[in-house]
Formats: structure tokens, sequence, C-alpha cells
């Protein structure tokens, strides 16, 4: 059956994005790694509606999960600018201005 | 999904994408030649006349010239990255025609979303022109890159949103569909907002003048293109003349009824009427880049989102109170 | 999965994953960028085998064509010379040997559940799609679009230079 071999890629994904999100220093690189989780998480519920007779909810919610993700990126992004501009480095390894 | 890999079945799309390949290089020689014509026209001279009738072979004479020039890799360009920019400003123009209707019936892929395929796909060459500015090493090639995404991602909401009165009086997303929705009534009559948003908002998306600041040679030297040569340079132009083209036999398609002839005259004639019209298009934007001067990079946006982007959100408004409230009269209209 | 599936899924499944390793490991942000763009290109052919052709159409529209390029902003607005990609080696060896466990649990789970799945659920098409966005969905359509205003208007605070 098909549905096995979707899940599995998609976990593959999600595991290739935590592994990003987790190593890369740079915030825009981390901010592309979680894009590749949310994507993991999407091609799962969209082979769910493929395979499973649900009314197609799978394909609703990754549409709402697209919209959220781009209003995601945006807010991201804007963050990484003020940061930029507050701190001169968008290294996440180094911004530790809160540390006491 | 039903994939079938027999020889059979492969060779109607390869068919097809030869069919664009040439249908795009016949077209972009022609246009290039109706451009210095109508220019010429425009400015009190001849334009070409020595080649052929007219200068009519002046861009065969051209492309020799173009194929034969040295290829000039700039030391602080990033070589790959240099040399995959052309083909990803290109291929996003042809594959636009994937969903092009060229008459009843003949249409290389009727998809249920083929109105947002042609909204999405064309607009991926502004990827492109980002990856062509930055790699070319060159701040001027940077900039144009820059401004050239910019003004994509602006105008293309306005874009998207002028179709949108189209689709609700076509009431499908199908690109035949929506020609043959327009079966009595074009729909640049009820659409006329929505078709001028899109006929604007499209010469701004293929980056023209008055709209062409990406390349705007007196501050930018040539935008992002400024380090191309030869072979690689034809690419781009030839990228921008598909994109003008698709633009304008889209242009056709949702709002001069496609292959339909006026008044359902000589329907055999279908993709004769649709270039016809398509070209009736081009050659009105080709008056305009003549005549009008550039646009400054705050007036380019301004019009984006304080004028078009208003006038198509009060034609959406307007369309589907009209299809809201008198749908049965328009659908015995509409036929 | 018969033998063509199998050819297609195999072949953007490699392309997938060769892009996000890509993405995730590559030492210039740039080029990452662009094999997230081609990650997203081939997930979105995956959504096509799938019968989604919506939800793939929008991934190329949406993902692609808007948030790629606007990443692409924000490299080009933040870049800086010889800034360092990635962390130490031995921190990326910590975190590989969970992830992989993580990722391996997961598949194996994956592999000994037995589903009930449908072999021919029909491909969805667009008008459903709306109705459901306009009927049963309709609260968090709209508390979705409520919420891309708010980001819209929050992006530009947060990013607008403050005045002295």
């Amino acid at each position: 059956m098909g549905l096995e071999y979707y899940l599995a890629l998609s976990a593959i994904f999600f595991g290739i994005g935590l592994y990003g999100a987790l190593t890369r220093r740079n915030a825009v690189a981390v901010l592309l790694s979680i894009e590749i989780m949310l994507n993991g998480a999407t091609l799962n519920l969209v082979s769910f509606s493929r395979f499973t007779p649900a009314k197609s909810t799978g394909q609703v919610f990754t549409l709402f999960i697209m919209a959220v993700a781009a209003a995601e990126v945006a807010v991201g992004l804007a963050l990484v600018f003020a940061l930029y501009r507050a701190a001169k480095t968008v290294d996440v390894d180094e911004i530790d201005m809160l540390r006491g | 999904m039903n994939v079938d890999f027999t020889a059979g079945s492969l060779l109607v799309p390869a068919a097809w994408g030869l069919g664009f390949v040439l249908f795009s290089a016949l077209n972009v020689m022609f246009l290039v030649w109706m451009e210095r014509k109508v220019s010429a026209d425009i400015q009190s001279r001849w334009g070409p006349m020595v080649r052929g009738y007219h200068g009519s072979m002046q861009l065969l004479a051209d492309m020799v010239k173009l194929l034969i020039k040295e290829d000039i890799l700039p030391a602080a360009a990033d070589k790959k990255m240099f040399a995959l920019a052309p083909f990803l400003v290109f291929i996003p123009a042809l594959l636009a025609l994937l969903v092009l209707p060229i008459g009843p019936g003949l249409i290389a892929r009727d998809m249920g979303v083929g109105l947002v395929y042609y909204l999405a796909v064309p607009s991926l060459a502004s990827i492109g022109i980002f990856v062509a500015g930055w790699s070319s090493g060159n701040k001027y090639s940077t900039l144009g890159g820059m401004r050239s995404a910019a003004q994509l991602i602006s105008y293309e909401i306005p874009r998207s949103l002028s179709v949108l009165g189209v689709v609700m009086l076509a009431g499908t997303l199908s690109m035949m569909g929506i020609v043959n929705a327009q079966k009595s009534l074009w729909f640049i009559i009820p659409q006329i907002l929505g078709f001028l948003v899109y006929y604007i908002a499209s010469i701004a998306e293929v980056g023209r003048t008055p709209f062409d600041l990406p390349e705007g040679e007196s501050e930018l030297v040539n935008g992002y293109f400024t380090e191309y040569s030869g072979m690689r340079f034809s690419f781009f132009m030839m990228g921008e003349y598909v994109a003008l083209l698709v633009a304008c036999l889209m242009g056709a398609v949702l709002f001069l009824g496609g292959w339909r002839g006026p008044f359902g005259l000589l329907p055999q004639l279908g993709p004769v009427w649709l270039l016809l019209k398509a070209y009736a298009l081009v050659y009105v934007a080709m008056v305009v880049r003549w005549t009008l001067p550039r646009y400054r990079i705050d007036q380019l946006l301004e019009i984006s989102w304080k004028v078009l982007l208003p006038i198509s959100l009060i034609n959406v408004a307007l369309t589907a109170a009209i299809v809201f409230v008198g749908g049965e009269w328009l659908r015995g209209l509409l036929g | 999965m018969s033998g063509p599936e199998l050819v297609v899924f195999s072949l953007l499944g490699l392309a997938g994953v060769g892009s996000a390793v890509a993405v995730v490991s590559g030492k210039d942000l740039f080029r990452s960028t662009l094999f997230f763009g081609s990650f997203l290109l081939s997930v979105a052919g995956l959504y096509f085998t799938l019968e989604a052709s919506f939800v793939g159409i929008m991934q190329i529209f949406v993902y692609v064509g808007g948030v790629v390029v606007m990443i692409l902003f924000g490299i080009m607005l933040t870049q800086q010379e010889g800034a360092r990609l990635n962390a130490s080696l031995e921190r990326r060896l910590t975190v590989a040997g969970p992830v992989a466990l993580l990722a391996g649990i997961l598949i194996a789970a994956i592999m000994t559940t037995s589903f009930k799945t449908v072999r021919e659920v029909p491909g969805v098409d667009i008008a459903t799609l709306g109705k459901l966005f306009t009927n049963d969905y309709v609260l968090p359509f709209e508390i979705v679009s409520v919420l891309l205003l708010a980001a819209l208007v929050g992006a530009v605070v947060v990013a607008k230079e403050r005045e002295k």
C-alpha cells in the first residue's frame, strides 16, 4: 500500500528539518529548516486525505498551514531584520543579550 | 495517479513540448522584428530594411551574431549559478503555455486549476532574475535583481485579483471552461476594470517600459543582465518576449473570448483568432513602451498598491454582488 | 503502489530528500535557499501524485513564488562575509544521533501500524474544497485571514526603522 511510503518520507523530511533547526547558526537558515519540518507535516496530512475517506479535511488543513507558514516567514524575517539592525549579526548563537 | 510509461504515452507530451519551443522561438523572432518596426514607425524611421523584405531577416543575422559572440564569465561571478539563471528565467514562461487553450478541444493539459497554474508558474521567473543578479557579482546586477523581485511580487497581487471576476462569471478555473463561458459575451465587457488591471499588471510583470525599472539603463547600467552576453543574453531576451506573448495570449483567453471569432465568425479559424487578439494586445504594449517615459520606483509601487489594488478589489466586490443578485439573468446572458 | 507509480514516487522522494539535506548542510545560504525551492517543488510533485492538484499549485504559488523570494530578500539584506552557517562538528553529531533515532522510531511505527486505508478515494475537485472552506471551516478561514492581516501589519512594524 502507498500510504506508508508517503508517511515514512514525511517522517524523513521532518527529521532533516529538525536536524537543521538545531544545528544551523544563521537565523534565516533556521527558518528554512522549520519550513522543511512544516512540509513534512503537510505531506502527512495530504497523504491521509488521499488514502482515507475523510472528506479531504487534510487538504483544507494543508492550505491553512500554508497561509500560516507564509505569515510566519513574514514575521520571522521582520524579526531577523530587526535583530540584524540591533545586534549586527544573525548568528543565533551569538545573540545572548538577555543573558545575565 | 495513473502513470503510464509506454512509448505512446510519452510521445504526446514530447510533441507538445517540442511544439511549444518551436512556437516560442518563431514568435520571438517575429516579436523582435515587430518591436523594431513599431519603434521605428513611432520615431519616424524606417527601422531594419537591409536583410530580407523590410528587414524581416534581420533577426536571423542578429542570432548568428549572438551565437558566435564570445561567452564571457565575469571573474567575480558564481559560475554555476550564473549559467543556471537564464534557464530559470526562460523555462517558467514556456511552462505557462501548458494550460493555453489553442482551439476547440485543443490544449496541452486542461487542468481543473488551470488559471491558478497560470498565475503561479510564470512568476517563478523572479527567482531566476534574483539568481542572475546575485551571481553576477556586480552591484548593479544585484540591485536590478532585487528591484525586479520587489516589482514582480507587488504586481502579482493586483494581477491575481483582477482575474477573480472572470472566475466568478465563468464559474470555473479551467482555461477551457473560461473560453467556453464566453460563447455569447466576451468578458472584457462586464470585466473592463479587471481587464485594465490585468493588462497593466502584466506589462509591469514582464518588466516593459514604463515599468522597466529592473533594467533602467540610465541608473542601473542594464539591471540584472548587465554581465550577460552572447547566447546567455539572448536567453534572457527570449524569456522576456515569451513572457510578454504569454501574458497577451492569456489576456486574449481570459477577456477576449480566446479562439472564438467576433460574433461567432469563422469558427474554423480558432488558433488564428487567438493569435490575432494576442498580437493586438502586444501591439498596444509596444506603442506604450515607445511613447511613455519610465516611472520612478516609488511611483511604480504606488500605482500597484494605491491604484490597481483598490480597483481590482472594487471589481471583485461588484462582480460578486452582480453574480449574487442577478445570477439567473447572468446565466441567460452568457448562454 | 505499482511499478510506474513507485518510480515517480522514488524520484520525487529522492529529489526531496537530496534537496532537504542540501538545505540543512550547505555552506552557502543563497544556494541553500535555492535547494529549498527545489525541495518545495518536489513536495508539490508529491501532492500531484496524491491527486491534490490544488494544494500542489498553491505550494508553488505561495511557497516557491512567495516565501522563497521573501527569504532571498532576507538573505541579501542580512548577508555577512565569512559568517559561519553550521554549528561545531561536536554539536552536529550530538544532534544527529537523537534526530536519526526519532526518525527511525517514527518510520518503524509507521511501517508496523496497519492503517485502514482505501485504495481509491476519488481526487477532490476544487469546488468541494471551496465548499469546505465556506461551510465547515468558515471560522478557521476567517481567523486565518485576520491572522494574515495581523502578520502583515506586525511585520511592517517590527521591520521598520525606529525613528530617533
